[in-house]
């Protein structure tokens, strides 16, 4: 799961242009590609629809690539 | 019988506002605009025009384009977002200095971003109907100025008014057209000018901490959107009223010759794109050069891109938006 997971992201970062395996795990996201908030809400939003899924509000203050990866993983 | 499109027009105010003029009063790094929301400049009105001047010459514009005058237009609907005026409402001073005949029906709209096309559906409604013969939509929108109280929000809007003839006709033009609404969140993105009391909203306020980019509003007056909610939405509401006007028209998005939607921020245009598979190249975006200009952003686009001659006659156009209340809407157009 986590490795689908990965791809996932990989794919929607790629889209993105951004090259996840240059972020480090830990790495604030905003800060690193020096997104905004409207960034990481249209990446959720592009996720849900591509695995049919509801992220909850909190989804949106997931600032880490290990904290996106542990919560999807999760579910 | 069908609402064709008969001609369009549209103005622009004269004066361009460089985004690094509203960055550096908002206290934002050079770029920030372009970067954040796609905005490298927007025109803003002289001192001492107003909604109505711009709204007047979109109007004469579209009405030279169609072949008519103003003694042909029975029925003058206009739209502005945030007008100067609480009575009477700008739509007579548009007629008033427009010349429209004193049988001629009209009427002021209010519906946010999606004025032009609530413009369209009542004016297909009259047409159809028999309660006119030839109607004028008009978008006319000064929202650059009204929001110097609240920089961030200023570097967003600029001015600008765009206008369409529509008439009865044998077929093609309007093809189909959706309205909707979500009117649970009407306390999402709320905006009042100084005079009015703040009663009935700071509760609302309280509701959506941090909501107050530019800190407390001057003068009484309110401002505040929820950014990531409006976003969502945007995309949302304007994704799925797309598919329902294609689908009420029994086409789908390759029948599609251009997409024109409303533009508050570049980021909501590629996420829409993006999430409903529709073609970017067949996407037109004004947002870089003229902002957010409500209303006004689809008939501008649609006028604009009639004029330069990439959306031609027969071409299939797809008009989408979404503002405040939320309100939303598309329309498939047959030019």
């Amino acid at each position: 799961m986590r490795t689908h997971v990965t791809t996932s992201l990989k794919r929607l970062f790629g889209d993105r242009g951004v090259e996840i395996d240059a972020l480090g795990d830990d790495d604030d996201l905003v800060e690193a590609l020096e997104w905004d908030s409207m960034d990481v809400v249209d990446l959720g939003m592009e996720f849900e629809r591509q695995h049919d899924v509801e992220l909850p509000k909190e989804a949106a203050s997931f600032d880490t690539i290990r904290k996106l990866v542990a919560f999807l993983t999760a579910r | 019988m069908a609402v064709v499109l008969a001609g369009t027009g549209h103005a622009l105010p004269d004066t361009v506002v460089p985004s690094a003029v509203v960055e550096a009063a908002a206290g934002k790094p050079v770029g920030w605009a372009m970067k954040r929301v796609g905005i490298r400049e927007r025109r803003a009105c002289a001192p001492s025009e107003r909604s109505w001047h711009l709204g007047t010459r979109a109007a004469r514009a579209a009405l030279d384009d169609a072949g008519l005058s103003a003694a042909d237009v029975d029925l003058l609907l206009v739209h502005s977002s945030i007008p100067e005026l609480h009575y009477p409402d700008i739509a007579w001073y548009v007629a008033r200095d427009l010349g429209t005949p004193p049988s001629a029906t009209v009427m002021g709209l209010r519906a946010a971003c999606t004025g032009f096309l609530a413009g369209l559906r009542t004016a297909e409604q009259f047409l159809l109907g028999g309660g006119a013969r030839c109607a004028l939509v008009v978008c006319a929108e000064r929202m650059h100025a009204p929001m110097r109280g609240y920089p961030t929000a200023a570097v967003l809007f600029g001015d600008g008014a765009g206008a369409a003839v529509l008439r009865r006709g044998a077929r093609g033009g309007l093809r189909s057209i959706v309205l909707g609404q979500r009117a649970d969140k009407a306390d999402r993105c709320v905006g009042a000018n100084a005079t009015l009391p703040r009663a009935g909203w700071p509760d609302a306020a309280a509701e959506l901490p941090g909501a107050w980019p530019d800190g407390p509003p001057p003068g009484g007056a309110v401002s505040f959107w929820e950014g990531r909610d409006i976003f969502q939405h945007a995309v949302l509401c304007m994704g799925e009223a797309t598919e329902q006007a294609l689908s009420a028209a029994s086409l789908s998005t390759g029948d599609v010759d251009h997409f024109l939607f409303h533009q508050a921020n570049a980021k909501i245009l590629k996420s829409l794109v993006r999430n409903f598979s529709l073609p970017a190249e067949r996407t037109r975006t004004n947002i870089e050069t003229v902002g957010n200009i409500s209303s006004a952003t689809v008939p501008v686009l649609l006028d604009a891109g009639r004029r330069s001659g990439d959306i031609s006659p027969g071409d299939v156009v797809l008009l989408g938006a979404f503002g405040a209340g939320y309100t939303y809407g598309a329309a498939v157009l047959e030019v």
